[in-house]
């Protein structure tokens, strides 16, 4: 039961690079996003979950439109932008904002904190300098980075990976954006550190009422981050709906497959074999016929390489694409 | 590597350079350089400085031909120093004027003598007297006599001054060698191997070493030179200047046309500071943000620029400069404009593009983008600053190159003509067979000084790259 | 009774860097026993892969201390000079997968020459048979004989992980290290790979010492589990009793701070940072993160208890055994 009012909804959505292989030979297209559709409320948090080279971390970019889209619409707060140019989207890009994977990267080297904090606001011509040192020392605040005065005069640097990444949160919410979405946001901390995090970016995005996507490989941290899950596969969603549900009764064989795959500690599992399919995601430049997954899918019926399956509801608001919940 | 404790800051990146030995000599050695500098420009204003390398107004007269520096005599040698005596510098010891009015005519007696002590191990170079005649009609009437500490006495000759302000060159005039030659004859009982210049012949220990230049040796004692004079007219005076001209002259000695090399060599120093610097940075800026533009922009502008510097690399360099230089008269300011505008479009631009693509896909440029930072934002403030580092100690590296490149031009007779460079000065002394005449410090001072220069910014540079480096694999 | 195929006694590495000694691997003892698999786990930068290292002898050249003792199917390794080590032991009975063993293959040779070259080195193959044995190799860990040919560039991340996996049984030694053998793949990859090391291990009773930070993962191959904290061992236990009830505080929250797919347990996270190993803290190495601190931990390093069949734990709360605490 989707109470909060839609904040993003994306139809059709298609991301395709271009690849040339030389001057005069025909150019071949990376199917990075292939046509998906969801839509997220106000407030919601969602995960998204796959593996690498399913394209959840090119649909993220492409919501917040650091690419443009191929094909399909991005529609935020009634409003499409899916085309607009860089002058109609500055509205936008105080409006959302991204967490990045690499916490060393993600702030440039050569700035201090307070500067680093600074740059949002000065861009959208926030305030004067008194109101802007207050933003600063609030988000500061908010991801709990004190004393406030030691760390604003800091430089990367100086500061361990958890610390770093709490910086580009805080970052993320000096605009007080109202989607915001996290790019693997943990997988290069340390993993005492990880949970830490975690619970923070929960909080906040609890605390402040924005809506998330949560970009992540690692199912099992999504489980108490949202109230969604949505699994990628090789360019689309396969499966989405309720977290608890999605994970207690996956539709999807790849959804099961991936369950399958992760242990819990537990030392009987050293005793087993995983029940999990062999080979490996699909390239995406060529994907497979029909259902991406047919090649490795345990229950591969005829149809399923010939005609690409539509999206089912086998249960009330949990969606899946394969033939075998294909409604008679 | 203390990555952790260095600062972005000059202060930081100074106390880092402190840890390296290569850091503190360089560090050293441009204080030195720069402090010398600005001694050079208060103490020897510019246009003061041109005038006096023109050699305007005989200024250089009384300094010796191609001396060389005062301190050779530390190693071992005794080279002679010029000596000076002014009749009208009243007080001088060695300087006796009396001028005596003869009753009951307008004539007087001048009597100047001169007495001085040579204890050198080597001839003078050159022996010179000036006179200052004042007289209205006739001019005054001189006989000048040498005195050797042995007792000897010569008369050198007669001599009328022509002028006022006239100059006698004892060692190439011709009466005055005819006399010393018949006085070297009389002693050896017959003519010497090689005639002995009167510089020799004045000096000379009087034995069979008199025969010839190479054995003879300078005879030391006290030597007079007196003169007898007759003056005429109620107000006529004379004055005379004897110098016995040194081989050896200040701290760099002189050249061919008695300039004092300091001069040059401490002018060299802002000239090269100047010239280095300036090239060094504008190209590194320039070419930081053409490459920057390319490799951030992509596309159209980035071909586009890339195949300009492609043409430009492919031109040779020194032989345009010297077509340029042998067609249009240089100066310093031009000079430099020329050798930018060459340079720009160099091998500089595709590495740091390289570095520009690179920077690109990091993380936090996405983001920059992300909360609507423009192009040309990330650009100046979130691309630039950080491929500055690795670049500066390219850009204090390349400093030596165009150090040496204003010398080249000026040794190979292309440089600015009355600019007082080191390139110019080393140009003079090939010029004037410095090398085979054994003139070798003229040669190697400029060289040295060359040579020290960029080691000052070698040293620098060596010492930012290890700073920069470890940097730069975060880079 | 089987035996203790590696043994190490006090082993001791410590490195000199910029700052200080780094003391990575501070007087560990552990041991394998023949067909067992222990798992080390840690957080990063406890030291896990210097110990890995010490045991195979691949050292770095700032050594500072480098001491102990290691018996290796009996033989004292720390005796031999690194000649009759590289002829005799690694490699031969000992070899190593290492962390990012994707990167360490040489992009400019072929996938079946560099699986095959343990051999060419070590048995003084003729390539040929070499190359036969490589193809046999490949094929164990599920890849076409064809790919003898391939470059690893033509490769997937997983692909190039059974490469190196390869690479390290073809001279069939009892002893497999792995460090981080799954770090970049992705989840049903590693599985994948997990399912042939169970397969391999059972095959051909190989004894593996299996670094990770991810104790779910741990599970999937450890009979046996030591936990690694700055340099040093603070407990060793058998996989039934450590993932039901470890002893050793830090464990305790280790396995606190697992995210767990099939149970409700929310995971709680570790305060505080890992210990530097320049600079560690006094006495108990873990106290300042420690919920069960006391006096004497920040004063002296405990020694290790047995608190029984073999389940030590280096932790002052035992010193009266285990349950007494």
């Amino acid at each position: 039961m989707n109470n909060s009012e839609g904040l993003l909804k994306v139809e059709n959505l298609k991301k395709w690079f271009e690849m040339r292989k030389g001057i005069l030979s025909n150019p071949v297209f990376v199917r990075a996003v292939d046509d998906v559709s969801f839509s997220l409320g106000k407030g919601e948090a969602m995960s998204l979950v796959g593996e690498s080279g399913s394209g959840k971390t090119t649909l993220g970019k492409t919501i917040l439109r650091l690419y443009k889209p191929t094909e399909g619409k991005i529609i935020v707060n009634n409003k499409d932008i899916s085309n607009a140019n860089p002058k109609e989207l500055m509205w936008y890009r105080r409006e959302t904002s991204i967490i990045e994977q690499d916490p060393y990267g993600a702030l440039p080297s050569f700035f201090t904190i307070y500067r680093i904090l600074e740059e949002p606001l000065l861009i959208h011509k926030f305030g004067n300098l008194e109101e802007r040192r207050k933003r600063i020392h609030e988000v500061l605040d908010e991801v709990r980075l004190t004393p406030i005065e030691d760390f604003a005069s800091k430089y990367p640097h100086m500061l361990s990976g958890g610390q770093l990444q709490r910086v580009a949160i805080a970052r993320a919410l000096t605009l007080r954006p109202k989607l915001v979405i996290a790019d693997e946001p943990v997988s290069m901390l340390d993993a005492s550190v990880r949970i830490e995090i975690l619970n923070l970016l929960r909080e906040l995005q609890r605390n402040l009422g924005i809506s998330f996507i949560y970009v992540t490989h690692d199912l099992t941290t999504t489980k108490y981050f949202s109230e969604r899950l949505f699994i990628m596969y090789a360019g689309k969603i396969i499966e989405s709906g309720r977290m608890f549900e999605v994970i207690h009764n996956p539709q999807h064989p790849y959804t099961e497959a991936l369950l399958n795959a992760i242990p819990d500690p537990d030392a009987e599992n050293r005793k087993v074999l995983r029940n999990i399919p062999p080979g490996e995601p699909p390239n995406l430049v060529n994907p497979p016929s029909g259902c991406r997954f047919h090649p490795r899918c345990p229950y591969k019926m005829d149809i399923c390489d010939k005609k690409e399956p539509s999206t089912f509801e086998p249960e009330r608001e949990h969606y899946t694409m394969c033939w075998l919940h294909e409604i008679k | 590597m203390s990555s952790e404790s260095y600062e972005f800051t000059i202060k930081g990146t100074i106390k880092e350079l402190l840890t390296y030995k290569s850091g503190i000599f360089g560090i050293a050695f441009f204080i030195l350089l720069v402090i010398l500098s600005f001694y050079t420009i208060v103490a020897l204003p510019y246009d003061q400085t041109i005038r006096l390398w023109r050699g305007e107004g005989g200024v250089w007269l009384e300094t010796p031909r191609t001396a060389q520096p005062y301190w050779v005599n530390y190693f071992g040698q005794n080279l002679p120093e010029t000596i000076k005596r002014d009749s009208s510098q009243s007080g001088q010891s060695g300087v006796i004027k009396i001028i005596t009015p003869i009753p009951d005519t307008n004539m007087k007696v001048a009597r100047i003598s001169f007495t001085f002590d040579f204890s050198y191990d080597s001839f003078p170079s050159e022996i010179n007297i000036f006179f200052s005649a004042k007289y209205n009609e006739n001019s005054p009437f001189l006989n000048i006599y040498w005195v050797k500490p042995d007792g000897n006495e010569i008369k050198l000759l007669t001599y009328i001054p022509r002028s006022q302000n006239d100059k006698l060159y004892l060692s190439i005039n011709p009466e005055v060698k005819s006399a010393l030659n018949l006085y070297v004859y009389n002693v050896l009982g017959g003519a010497p191997e090689s005639p002995l210049p009167p510089e020799y012949s004045l000096f000379a220990v009087e034995d069979a070493s008199m025969n010839s230049t190479s054995t003879a040796k300078p005879l030391k004692g006290t030597y007079k030179l007196y003169i007898d004079g007759t003056l005429f007219g109620e107000d006529s005076n004379i004055d005379a200047k004897l110098i016995v001209y040194g081989k050896v002259y200040g701290i760099a000695g002189t050249d061919n046309q008695r300039r004092d090399l300091t001069i040059g060599l401490l002018w060299g120093i802002p000239i090269a500071l100047a010239f280095g610097l300036t090239a060094s940075f504008v190209i590194t800026f320039l070419d930081l943000l053409l490459a920057t533009i390319s490799g951030y922009y992509g596309g159209k502008t980035d071909s586009l620029i890339q195949r300009i510097t492609e043409f430009y690399m492919i031109l040779p360099f020194l032989p345009v400069l010297i077509m340029i230089s042998t067609f249009y008269k240089l100066d310093l300011g031009v000079l430099l404009a020329v050798v930018i505008a060459l340079s720009i479009f160099g091998g500089g631009i595709k590495s740091t593009r390289a570095l520009v693509m690179q920077i690109k896909e990091y993380p936090y440029i996405e983001a920059a983008k992300a909360y609507g930072a423009s192009s040309k934002r990330i650009v100046f403030l979130y691309i630039i600053p950080k491929i500055l580092p690795p670049i500066i100690p390219t850009l204090i590296g390349a400093v030596p190159t165009f150090v040496f490149l204003e010398a080249a031009l000026a040794i190979l007779g292309l440089g600015i003509p009355n600019l007082p460079s080191w390139g110019k000065i080393i140009n003079d002394s090939f010029g004037n067979g410095a090398l085979y005449k054994g003139n070798y410090y003229w040669v190697l001072e400029p060289a040295f000084l060359l040579i020290f220069t960029s080691l000052a910014f070698s040293f620098i540079g060596f010492a930012l790259d290890k700073i920069v480096n470890p940097k730069l694999r975060e880079v | 009774m089987t035996e203790n195929i590696l043994t190490c006694k006090n082993l001791v590495l410590h490195y000199t860097a910029k700052k200080g000694v780094v003391k990575a691997v501070n007087g560990i003892s552990i041991s394998l026993l023949k067909g067992e698999s222990l798992a080390l786990v840690g957080e990063s930068g406890c030291g896990k892969t210097s110990l890995a290292k010490a045991i195979i002898r691949l050292l770095p050249r700032n050594i500072h201390t480098y001491n102990g003792e290691i018996l290796i199917d009996g033989q004292d390794t720390m005796k031999l000079s690194e000649k009759q080590f590289r002829e005799e032991i690694r490699w031969k009975k000992i070899s190593m997968i290492f962390q990012g063993a994707m990167n360490s293959l040489n992009p400019v040779l072929k996938v079946g020459y560099q699986v095959a070259e343990p051999l060419l080195i070590h048995e003084k193959m003729k390539k040929n048979e070499a190359l036969e044995r490589a193809k046999k190799a490949l094929s164990v860990v599920g890849i076409q004989e064809s790919f003898v040919e391939r470059y690893p560039f033509e490769l997937s991340g997983g692909m190039k992980q059974r490469v190196v996996t390869a690479m390290a049984l073809i001279t069939n030694p009892a002893i497999i290290i792995l460090d981080e053998p799954t770090s970049a793949l992705d989840v049903i990859t590693q599985a994948n790979i997990m399912n042939l090391l169970k397969r391999l291990k059972k095959e051909r009773g190989l004894s593996y010492f299996f670094i990770t930070h991810d104790i779910a993962l741990s599970s999937e191959l450890a009979d046996k589990i030591a936990v690694m904290y700055a340099g040093e061992i603070q407990e060793i236990a058998s996989a039934d009793i450590f993932y039901k009830k470890p002893a050793h505080p830090y464990s305790k929250k280790l396995m606190a701070s697992v995210p767990t797919l099939r149970t409700d347990k929310k995971p709680e996270f570790i305060v505080g940072s890992p210990a530097s190993l320049i600079n560690p803290p006094s006495g108990c190495k873990f106290h300042p993160r420690c919920p069960s601190a006391f006096d004497k931990c920040i004063k002296e390093t405990p020694p290790t208890f047995d608190l029984g069949s073999g389940h030590l734990a280096k932790c002052w709360l035992f010193e009266k055994g285990w349950g007494k605490e």
